[in-house]
C-alpha cells in the first residue's frame, strides 16, 4: 500500500476494527515501557541502601508515579476497552461499526499526546513524584515548583476526555446499533461488560477532571481549594479523586470479567451458567462501585458512623463479585475442559482474582485498613486484582480472540511457556508483598529496615521472572505475525475442534454462541454491512 | 449436577405453571428486569446501607471494651506500686552503680583492614 493509503487507512481511520489494531499497538507499547519502570522499581528495592537511584527518592517516586499511569491508563484501559472493546463489541452486537466513526478516532488519537505529555511530565525538570493520587498539598505548587505535576495533570485530562468520548460512542452502540432481534437479553456478556464500564466512566471521570482542574488553579491561579491556608480543605481533593477512583478500578476489572466469562463457556464447551445473573452482578457492582469511596481514606479521620458505613457498602459488593465467581466455577463443573493456554490463563484469573478481592475484604475493615493503609498489603492487594486479575484477562483474550481477529495463529507450546513463567513470576513477586504490608513496609519508600530484605530479595527476584515472561510474549505475538499461517490452525483447534469426549454439535470452526465467530477469519472490515439477523 | 430442564408432560407443565415458583418462573421469562434485575438491585443496596448499622454497633460495642488510658491512669491501676517523682529518680539512677569504671577499648580489626593508625 502507498504511503497516502497508510496515511488514510490508519490515521484517518473510521473503522473500529482498525481502531481496535491502533489500540492494541498503542497498549503493547506503554506496557513495554511500564514494564520497564516496574523493573527500575524492584532493582531499587532489591536491597538496602538505594542500590539503583542511589538515595534519589524523588526520582524513585516520579518512576512509581509514571509506572501506575502507564499500566492504568496506557495499557490495561486501551487494551481491555479500546482494543476488545472496539473489535468485538459491534461484531457481538452485529453491528457494522460503531455508531460515532470519526469520534472512535478521535479517542484513540487523543491517548497519543496524553502519552507524550506523561513522558514528558517524567523528564522535565524532577519530574511529577506525586505517586498516581496526585493528592494535594503533595502535588502543589510548594511541593513541586515545575510544570512536571502539570504536565502530568494535562495528560489525565486529556486520556480521561478520550475515555469519556468512547464511552459515549460504547453506550450508543449497545443502545441503538443492536442487529435486528437482538433484545437486550440476547446480548453476549462481554457487550455488557463494556456497557457498564462506559457508564462508570462516563459517571466518574468527570469528577477527576473537575478535581485536578482545581488543582491547576490551585497551582496556577491562586486559588486555594485543597489549601488550608486559604480555607480550602486538602480531603475534598481526596474525596474527588476516589469518587473517581473507585468506579476506575471496576473500569478496569469489569471487562475482564467479560472476557473470562466467554473464554470460561468456550473452554468448558457450554453456555455461562445463570447470564441473567452475571448481568445483574456487573450492574450492582457498578452501583456499589459509587457508593464505597471512602474506603480509601480510612487513615484521614472520618467519624465512627461513616467509616461504619463505607466498611460494610464495601463488603457487601463481594457478594455480586462472588456470584460471578461461583457462575464461572459452575459453568466449568461438568463440561469437558480443554486446558490450552487461554483456560490456563481463565482459570489462573479465577484463582488469584479471588485472592486479591480477599486481601480487599481484610481492608475493607476500617480497623484492620488503620495499619494496612500505604503498607505494602495494599501494593499487593491491588496487584493481584490488576496484575493478575485484569492482565491475565488480557492474555486470555488474546489467546483466545487473536487467531480470528488476525487469521494468524500462535504457537501454543510457547504461549503455554508464556502463562507459566507468568505466572510463577508474579506470584513470587507479588505474594511476598502481604508478608511485607503485615510487618508494616511502607509503600512508595525507597529504602527499608535491613529485616525487610529478604522478601524484597524474593520479590525482585519475581519480577525478573515476570519480564522474561512479557519478553517471551513479544515474542509470541512476533512468531504469530510473521509466521501465523505456517502454524497450522492448532490454536483455533485446540480451542474450538470437538474433543473426544466432546460434543459433537460444534462442528468445524465452532459457531459459538456470539456472532464473532459467524463471520469469516480474519472479519471483514464490514462484518455486518447487511444486519445479521437474529432468530 | 445442575440440570434443570427435566422433562415434563403437559399435564405436569400446566401443574407445575400454577405453583408458585412456576409463575414467578414463568413471569421472569417475560420480565427479567421487573423479577430479576430490580429485587437484585434493590437487596444488594438496601444491604450495603443497613448492614452500616450493624457494623456501627459492633464498633460501639468495641469502643465500650477497648479503653485508651494515660499513663498516669494506667499506673494507678498498680496497687502496690512504689511512690515515683521523676526529679527523686533521676537522683537514684545517678547514685546507682559506679560511673567511671570503664574504659574505651580497640576494637580488632579484621585481617587485612587498614589500621588507619598513622
Ligand atoms: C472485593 C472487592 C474489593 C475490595 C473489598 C477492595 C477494597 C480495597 C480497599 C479497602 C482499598 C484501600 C486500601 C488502602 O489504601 O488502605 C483498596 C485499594 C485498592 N484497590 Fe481494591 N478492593 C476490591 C477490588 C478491587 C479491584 C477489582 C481492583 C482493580 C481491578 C482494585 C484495585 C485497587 C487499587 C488500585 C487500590 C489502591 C489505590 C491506591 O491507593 O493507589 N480493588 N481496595
Ligand atoms: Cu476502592
Amino acid at each position: 500500500m502507498s504511503l497516502k493509503l497508510n496515511i488514510q487507512r490508519w490515521l484517518f481511520s473510521t473503522n473500529a476494527k482498525d481502531i481496535a489494531v491502533l489500540y492494541f499497538i498503542f497498549a503493547l507499547f506503554s506496557a513495554m515501557i511500564g514494564t520497564g519502570l516496574s523493573a527500575i522499581i524492584r532493582l531499587e528495592l532489591a536491597n538496602t541502601g538505594s542500590p539503583f537511584l542511589h538515595g534519589n527518592t524523588q526520582a524513585f517516586n516520579v518512576v512509581i508515579t509514571a509506572h501506575a499511569i502507564l499500566m492504568i491508563f496506557f495499557f490495561v484501559m486501551p487494551a481491555l476497552v479500546g482494543g476488545f472493546g472496539n473489535y468485538l463489541m459491534p461484531l457481538m452486537l452485529g453491528a457494522s461499526d460503531m455508531a460515532f466513526a470519526r469520534l472512535n478516532n478521535i479517542s484513540f488519537w487523543l491517548l497519543v499526546p496524553s502519552l507524550i505529555l506523561i513522558l514528558t511530565s517524567a523528564l522535565v525538570e524532577a519530574g511529577a513524584g506525586t505517586g498516581w493520587t496526585v493528592y494535594f498539598p503533595l502535588a502543589g505548587i510548594q511541593s513541586h515548583s515545575g510544570p512536571a505535576v502539570d504536565l502530568a495533570i494535562f495528560s489525565l485530562h486529556l486520556s480521561g476526555f478520550s475515555s469519556l468520548l468512547g464511552a459515549i460512542n460504547f453506550i450508543t452502540t449497545f443502545i441503538n446499533m443492536r442487529t435486528i432481534g437482538m433484545k437486550y437479553e440476547n446480548v453476549p456478556l462481554f457487550a455488557w461488560a463494556v456497557l457498564f464500564t462506559a457508564i462508570l466512566l462516563l459517571l466518574s471521570l468527570p469528577v477527576l477532571a473537575a478535581g485536578l482542574t482545581m488543582g491547576i488553579f490551585d497551582r496556577n491561579f491562586n486559588t486555594s481549594f485543597f489549601e488550608y491556608a486559604g480555607g480550602g480543605d486538602a480531603v475534598l481533593y481526596q474525596h474527588l479523586f476516589y469518587w473517581w477512583n473507585h468506579p476506575e478500578v471496576y473500569i478496569l476489572i469489569i471487562p475482564g470479567f467479560g472476557i473470562i466469562s466467554h473464554a470460561v463457556s468456550a473452554i468448558a464447551s457450554k453456555p455461562v451458567f445463570g447470564v441473567q445473573g452475571m448481568i445483574y452482578a456487573m450492574w450492582s457492582i457498578g452501583l456499589l462501585g459509587f457508593c464505597v469511596w471512602s474506603h480509601h481514606m480510612f487513615a484521614v479521620g472520618l467519624d465512627s458512623d461513616t467509616r461504619a458505613y463505607f466498611t460494610s457498602a464495601t463488603m457487601v459488593i463481594a457478594v455480586p463479585t462472588s456470584i460471578k465467581i461461583f457462575s464461572w466455577l459452575a459453568t466449568l463443573y461438568g463440561g469437558t475442559i480443554r486446558l490450552n493456554v487461554t483456560a490456563l490463563f481463565a482459570l489462573g484469573f479465577i484463582f488469584l482474582f479471588t485472592i486479591g478481592g480477599l486481601t480487599g475484604v481484610v481492608l475493607a475493615n476500617s480497623a484492620l485498613d488503620i495499619p494496612f493503609h500505604d503498607s505494602y498489603y495494599v501494593v499487593a492487594h491491588f496487584h493481584y486484582v490488576l496484575s493478575m486479575g485484569a492482565v491475565f484477562s488480557i492474555f486470555c483474550g488474546w489467546y483466545l480472540w487473536s487467531p480470528k481477529i488476525l487469521g494468524l495463529h500462535y504457537n501454543e507450546r510457547l504461549s503455554h511457556i508464556h502463562f507459566w513463567l507468568m505466572f510463577i513470576g508474579v506470584n513470587v513477586t507479588f505474594f511476598p508483598m502481604h508478608f511485607l504490608g503485615l510487618q508494616g513496609m511502607p509503600r512508595r519508600i525507597n529504602d527499608y529496615p535491613d529485616a525487610f530484605i529478604g522478601w524484597n530479595q524474593v520479590a525482585s527476584l519475581g519480577s525478573i521472572i515476570s519480564i522474561v515472561a512479557s519478553i517471551v510474549f513479544i515474542y509470541v505475538v512476533y512468531d504469530q505475525l510473521t509466521n501465523g499461517l505456517h502454524q497450522g490452525n492448532k490454536a483455533l483447534d485446540s480451542q474450538f475442534k470437538p474433543s473426544f469426549m466432546g460434543t459433537n454439535l460444534n462442528v468445524e470452526g465452532y459457531t459459538g454462541p456470539t456472532l464473532e465467530w459467524t463471520v469469516s477469519t480474519p472479519p471483514s472490515l464490514h462484518a455486518f454491512n447487511t444486519p445479521a439477523v437474529l432468530y | 449436577m445442575l440440570e434443570q430442564n427435566k422433562f415434563k408432560t403437559k399435564k405436569q407443565q400446566q401443574a407445575w405453571n400454577k405453583t408458585l415458583a412456576g409463575r414467578y418462573y414463568n413471569a421472569m421469562v417475560k420480565r427479567p428486569f421487573l423479577f430479576f434485575g430490580l429485587p437484585f438491585l434493590t437487596t444488594i443496596y438496601a444491604a450495603s446501607v443497613y448492614f452500616a448499622e450493624f457494623t456501627a454497633y459492633r464498633y460501639e460495642i468495641q469502643d465500650g471494651k477497648v479503653k485508651a488510658l494515660s499513663e498516669e491512669e494506667a499506673l494507678k491501676l498498680d496497687k502496690g506500686r512504689r511512690k515515683v517523682d521523676m526529679k527523686e529518680e533521676f537522683y537514684r539512677l545517678q547514685q546507682l552503680g559506679k560511673q567511671d569504671d570503664w574504659e574505651q577499648v580497640r576494637v580488632p580489626r579484621m585481617k587485612g583492614e587498614s589500621d588507619n593508625v598513622f
